[in-house]
């Protein structure tokens, strides 16, 4: 931005980059806390033209969006009523809604944040690093994982509040604690009671497009999403969103 | 000191920027844009430039020439190394700039930001904590991959552009084997036999020991930024102030 | 964040979010290096309200406070050293609190909210933790231990700055780099009546309100929303905050409580620390 700015302005736009790490903090906490059902009501734009991309492909709409974040419920759920199921001693007497998440344990950390707020602050752009390890049930049982992402988003400012308007949640590295960062995983023996583990599958893009692929020894180097640079309107800059 | 709030709030801007650049560094750092970091991120101005510097363990690259054949040109060097062979299981790779890299990958986070604006307003001093990984693959499918964490400091100089990197540390305290369990790491391995040691540091210009990962964070307390007036050589994170030096050593503050 | 305040308030409110960023780092590196001392007496609230939560229970008021986390984690720091001394002799003569250290309680998904009469900060903060050493915990391996923590942090304007008033801190997974995967391992353990939970934080040489408050993941562990990240709020009350009933800097008490889990009348006899608690330090 070439114009100077009043301390008003100054102090505002800083209060909007505090407003979007707290945002995003949210959301990273609600991954621990077993939230996910309520991202997409919380910190998601009402905006027709909301998108997020994964490794896969993107969610383009909001009705896409939101069919991402039920899958993962659907997950959570079924998860949650395996191991109900397998501890009954434990885990019997509770409802549904007490053991949501029962079981699971989800850190993904966001930092390393660059954040670009526009210099009409009608929008804002932000990179994160995920350097987190999550647990998953497998039908052998429990799994742990190493994570390492980029988180790259849009935002977008809807009655005076800080809202998601693209998102891309791009996985590096997704593997087995433990074990290497490439090759076979290691396989773990099926175990009757999380067999229906194998008909959990997570909902696939709207578009189907391969945004990153996994660390292997054999892919090209991958950087991260594009980094925030400043701006002054969101039509001067580039899109996490889907082009298409 | 007492200022208005219009200082005070371009003071809390600086902090923020400063917090932000260092965030960059990181993701260029991650990225292997190591050129366009120097371009983008470090000082600019050609007296800052002949006194910048890049600590590793093992010492201090002084000035940006020197950074910039460490940095930039002995790394692609190394990513060329690198590259070869694939280029001999799989002639269809051409050893081009385009395929450096092939089989990498990297992540270097930047958490747990201390720092302080000079009362000056001139320069910062930054310290922050690197949990990061690196990785390099081979043709056959293999990757040698290793979890690693260190101390990061920074002078930060204000610069016409803005704030930039002045003297960068980039600590480092252990190396971890993905897969492998740290315990079996002989204790007093020399850190010139750790891996990241050996990939990332080379022989700096000005040789001494900047960080000792056998005796740890024991200086800490006084290497930490804190508030200050206005920059001094010998409080900074150049090749001149203190880092790494025993007590006896130090000019005492 | 309020943006409805007096400019003047949201310029102090501005600082104070950068003053909590600078003093939950500072910690980090002081701790991490067994500065305990200096990291209290320049940044701590003294109140009889001042707490320290973890796993095992909340420590109440400054002086057990200052006990447990200056007086007895020096002693544990300097018994661990003199151990290391006697398999590395080059260690003698260092600095015996911060020879060897390098554990990083890393600061990340920081939510940051001051209250709109300026005299508090409530903050949260996720760490993918680090207890690093060269010697570990042992003293005779390396020592490369993840802690996967949450923490919930509190701070009172008080004599004209900024004071570290409460801290709840969470353990939710400690484990070795990079040994063996944690969720199988634990279920395997689990299975095999094998698993210990509540041991992350240790035993505090005296607590006053001892209690689980935040076990570390098993699988039949339900969620635990203990520290939930802050909401913009008018002042600290029992309704925002980590440390119900201690919320006034002065020293009233709102809510008398007891083993924290309960918040209940105070029972000596559930005191599973009551031994620990009765030895004569």
């Amino acid at each position: 931005m070439s114009r100077t700015l009043t301390a008003e302005e100054k102090l505002s736009r800083w209060e909007d980059v505090r407003e979007i790490k707290n945002l995003v903090g949210r959301m990273s906490t609600n991954y621990t806390i077993k939230e996910e059902r309520g991202m997409f009501r919380s910190y998601w734009s009402g905006r027709e033209d909301v998108c997020l991309g994964i490794n896969t492909g993107y969610f383009v709409g909001p009705a896409e969006v939101a069919r991402y974040y039920d899958g993962e419920e659907a997950r959570i759920t079924a998860e949650s009523a395996m191991i109900q199921a397998a501890f009954p001693q434990e885990l019997g007497e509770k409802t549904q809604e007490e053991v949501h998440g029962v079981g699971m344990m989800t850190y993904k950390p966001v930092d390393t944040a660059v954040i670009e707020v526009a210099g009409d602050r009608q929008t804002a752009k932000g990179l994160w690093i995920i350097r987190g390890s999550y647990s998953r049930i497998s039908t052998g049982g429990p799994i742990s994982y190493w994570e390492w992402s980029w988180l790259a988003i849009d935002f977008v400012r809807e009655n005076g509040e800080w809202k998601i308007w693209h998102e891309l949640y791009l996985t590096e590295i997704d593997r087995p604690c433990g074990g290497a960062f490439v090759g076979p995983e290691t396989a773990y023996a099926p175990r009757p009671e999380f067999a229906a583990a194998a008909d959990i599958h997570m909902p696939e893009p709207t578009v189907k497009q391969v945004l990153r692929e996994h660390y292997s020894a054999t892919r090209p180097f991958a950087a991260s999403p594009r980094i925030p640079a400043p701006y002054e309107t969101f039509a001067e800059t580039f899109s996490y969103g889907c082009e298409a | 000191m007492v200022y208005t709030n219009e200082e005070r709030i371009d003071r809390i801007w600086d902090r923020e920027n400063c917090v932000q650049l260092m965030n960059r560094h990181a993701i260029y750092y991650s990225n292997d844009m190591r050129r366009a970091e120097l371009d983008d991120l470090w000082v600019q101005d050609r007296e800052n430039q002949k006194t910048a510097s890049l600590a590793y363990n093992n010492g201090y690259y002084v000035g940006m020439d020197a950074i910039s054949q460490h940095y930039v040109v002995e790394r692609e060097q190394q990513l060329y190394d690198r590259l070869k062979p694939y280029c001999q299981a799989d002639p269809s790779v051409e050893s081009c700039r385009e395929n450096l890299g092939l089989g990498a990958s990297a992540m270097h986070t930047s958490t747990t930001p201390l720092i302080y604006i000079a009362d000056d307003g001139k320069t910062a001093r930054f310290q922050g904590y690197q949990l990061g990984y690196q990785s390099v693959g081979s043709p056959d499918g293999t990757a040698e991959s290793y979890l690693e964490f260190g101390l990061v400091y920074a002078d930060l100089i204000r610069e016409e552009g803005g704030w930039k990197i002045w003297h960068l540390v980039l600590e480092h305290d252990h190396t971890v084997e993905v897969g492998h369990a740290y315990a079996e790491v002989p204790v007093l391995r020399p850190d010139s036999e750790d891996p990241i040691i050996q990939m990332d540091c080379g022989t700096p210009t000005v040789q001494r020991t900047v960080f000792d990962p056998f005796y740890g964070w024991e200086y800490i307390w006084q290497d930490m930024p804190r508030p200050y007036e206005t920059y001094r050589d010998v409080d900074g994170y150049g090749p001149n102030g203190n880092l790494g030096k025993p007590y006896y050593e130090r000019e005492r503050r | 964040m309020n943006r409805e305040l007096p400019f003047e308030q949201r310029i102090f409110n501005a600082e104070a979010c950068q003053t909590v960023e600078e003093y939950k780092a500072r910690h980090a590196y002081l701790h991490g290096a067994g500065y305990s001392r200096e990291e209290w007496d320049l940044m701590w609230l003294n109140s009889p309200n001042t707490t320290w939560a973890h796993q095992f229970g909340r420590m109440v008021g400054w002086d057990e406070v200052y006990l447990n986390n200056v007086f007895h984690m020096d002693r544990q720091v300097v018994t661990d050293k003199f151990g290391m001394m006697e398999t590395f002799p080059q260690l003698m003569g260092h600095d015996i609190r911060s020879v060897c250290a390098g554990g990083c309680h890393a600061l990340t998904s920081d939510v940051i909210e001051i209250s709109d009469d300026g005299k508090f900060a409530r903050a949260s903060f996720l760490t993918p933790g680090t207890l690093m050493g060269v010697i570990g915990m042992d003293g005779h391996h390396r020592g490369g231990f993840w802690l996967w923590e949450r923490y919930g942090s509190e701070f009172a304007y008080v004599d004209g700055k900024w004071q570290w008033f409460h801290e709840q801190v969470c353990p939710d997974l400690a484990g070795d780099y990079d040994k063996g995967n944690w969720a199988h391992d634990r279920y395997l353990d689990y299975l095999d009546r094998d698993l210990t939970i509540g041991e992350v934080g240790g035993r505090p040489a005296q607590l006053t309100e001892p209690g689980l408050i935040h076990a570390d993941y098993s699988i039949t562990q339900i969620v635990q929303d203990t520290v939930h990240p802050p909401v913009p709020f008018q002042t600290l009350d029992d309704d925002n905050t980590y440390s119900k009933g201690r919320t006034d800097p002065t020293g009233e008490i709102t809510i008398q409580a007891g083993p924290a889990t309960k918040f209940g009348p105070y029972n000596p006899d559930e005191n599973p620390f009551a031994h620990v608690k009765a030895r004569e330090d």
